[in-house]
């Protein structure tokens, strides 16, 4: 009998994989259809999305660096207006399941954010939509400080936005911190089922004939290969700790073996992002190389080597 | 759009620093279209980097092969030169959108330089046939930058300038355009941001004129919006992507800021 790669995620979520698309990477699923539909794989994890429409930053977005790659995209996206109007309607046709991104300025732009998103659900249907992942690493314009590194911020913007659904509500944590212990556990006694392990690690890039930045903005998010132990490091310092709470780990996957190492470190589910720029076909790879990985090691299913990291 | 291991037929260099490497594709390759790219792993042994979005210089559909330009640049690039025939390379294509043709048209110039030559060209050998007469306005450093030997079998009057003079016209091909005096009904141009900047701040808007760009990419597929570039609109300004509303903008839209 084939091993079974189904995952549960709170709330009643069942994917058919633990594969989603990390946000950001792959628009709302559609730029993807031709090489893999996303319903042969878990689903995938919106552009994130704004109360009002954001023009990103400046070009140029992109640096790649050894193994990896920097990012200053600046959330570009047209806004929830449009997204209510006229991307779910379009990608609800398309069979997928899908979690919202949600990205705001205030706590109030959040909640807000979840409450337009779930009322539209109610109203026309669920469709392929499964839950929310909340953005928390861009800046309060209240606090000054980030949602993800300021705990009362952070358990504020997660208790506002449950307060607003029923639904799965996941909390997309930053690497940027010593430990990130504390924040997985505000984040869980705030009200999110999951917390996602982790956003991009900041970095910069110096042109050094004119001592400026290689890019169009002074820092930007570093993510693929390159982030890999990193990742895994938070994923398995959480977990350790919090044996009962999912995390979707994200971070450096580029093919099966990472993608396991993430399971092993004690991720439930798990987001391709860059991976995907190098190799498109990546979900179905990883998921052929998990059914493999699981029927070597004689084992039923991915609960069974999750979490069994052992480092002496 | 395909994601396939493509197999190197050839891959060779035409002057120092230029090549053309040959990709033999298992797909149907006669819809490609001038304007159209594709994105290349350099090094078959490096799954770590990302694709390189480079321009379809033509198509063999008889040996069913895509060829592409590209020129000594950086690692990427050197590492694509060592790629020996019958080695294989994953390959995204066919991306973005095609040169706007209209087939009323009876003379278009196409302007360019550098590798920016590679759409243009294939523009010219999609329109060999068309009747059009088509003036290329090429354009390099120095003679050796124009690579005389892949420029021989396109059918069109070739008018060629270095900036050293050591070939054709002594200055850009910006300037021998104008001073050609010649009249077009469309312009196509590629090559570096400057050059393209020049060129529209010397057109008056009468002929339209369409621009592949360049810009760096990741995904290729509109995905990751990584490639936006500034587009002025006479509404409202946007950042359209490089990769799927392009590479292929009416040049007097385009706001370059590098």
């Amino acid at each position: 009998m084939s091993p079974s790669l189904t995952t549960t995620l709170p709330r009643g979520t069942i994917l058919k994989d633990p594969i989603l698309l990390a946000s950001g990477c792959c628009g709302y699923g559609e730029e993807y259809l031709p090489i893999v539909h996303p319903s042969t794989y878990g689903g995938v994890i919106t552009k994130a999305v704004s109360v009002t429409p954001r023009l990103g930053n400046e070009a140029p977005r992109l640096r790649e660096t050894p193994a990896g790659l920097l990012n200053c995209i600046g959330l570009q996206n047209p806004g929830v207006d449009v997204l209510l109007d006229e991307v779910l309607p379009r990608i609800n046709q398309l069979d997928y399941s899908y979690i919202v991104n949600v990205v705001g300025h205030t706590v109030e732009e959040f909640a807000e954010l979840v409450s337009r998103v779930q009322r539209h659900c109610d109203e026309q249907g669920q469709g392929g939509m499964i839950g929310f992942e909340l953005d928390l690493s861009c800046p309060n314009v209240d606090s000054g400080t980030t949602f993800a590194t300021d705990l009362d911020v952070l358990r504020a913007v997660t208790a506002a936005c449950r307060a607003e659904t029923e639904q799965l509500i996941i909390s997309k944590m930053t690497p940027n911190v010593t430990d990130m212990l504390p924040y997985a556990e505000a984040s869980r006694e705030s009200g999110a089922d999951s917390i996602t392990i982790s956003n991009t690690l900041n970095g910069i890039s110096i042109d050094i004939r004119t001592r400026k930045s290689n890019l169009g903005r002074p820092s930007a998010g570093l993510s693929g290969a390159a982030i890999l132990p990193a990742v895994l490091y938070h994923i398995w310092r959480v977990h350790k700790a919090m044996k009962d709470y999912p995390i979707v780990g994200c971070g450096g996957i580029w093919d099966a073996d990472s993608a396991i190492q993430h399971i092993l470190a004690g991720a439930t589910a798990i987001q391709l992002g860059t991976g995907l720029f190098m190799n498109p076909k990546l979900p179905i790879e990883v998921q052929q190389g998990l059914e493999r990985y699981l029927t070597e090691q004689d084992e039923p299913d991915l609960d069974s080597i999750r979490g069994t990291y052992e480092y002496c | 759009m395909h994601f396939e291991r493509c197999t190197v037929t050839a891959n060779e260099e035409y002057g120092p620093g230029h090549w053309v490497i040959s990709l033999r594709s298992g797909q149907d390759l006669s819809g490609i279209q001038a304007g159209e790219f594709l994105n290349l792993q350099c090094d078959p042994e490096d799954s770590w980097s990302l694709l390189r979005p480079l321009s379809i210089l033509g198509v063999d559909l008889a040996a069913n092969t895509m060829l592409v330009y590209y020129k000594h640049l950086g690692r990427m690039s050197r590492a694509l030169s060592s790629v020996q025939a019958g080695e294989a390379l994953n390959v995204l294509f066919p991306l973005g959108g095609r040169f706007p043709v209209d087939m009323s048209h009876r003379r278009i110039a196409l302007i360019g330089g550098g590798v920016g030559l590679a759409p243009l060209l294939f523009l010219a050998k999609q329109l060999e046939d068309s009747g059009m007469e088509i003036d290329a306005y090429f354009g390099g450093a120095s003679k050796p930058d124009l690579v005389l030997r892949m420029l021989e079998p396109y059918n069109c009057n070739m008018i060629l300038s270095t900036d050293d003079g050591s070939h054709g016209y002594r200055g850009n091909c910006v300037d021998c355009y104008f001073d050609s005096g010649r009249s077009h009904d469309a312009i196509y141009t590629c090559g570096p941001n400057p050059m393209m900047n020049a060129l529209k701040a010397r057109l008056d808007g009468s002929v339209p004129c369409w621009a592949s760009l360049e810009e760096y990419m990741a995904c290729g597929v509109g995905a990751c919006l990584g490639c936006a570039t500034h587009i002025d609109n006479a509404d409202k300004r946007a950042n359209e992507t490089v990769c799927k509303k392009g590479p292929v903008f009416d040049l007097s839209k385009v706001v370059f800021h590098h």
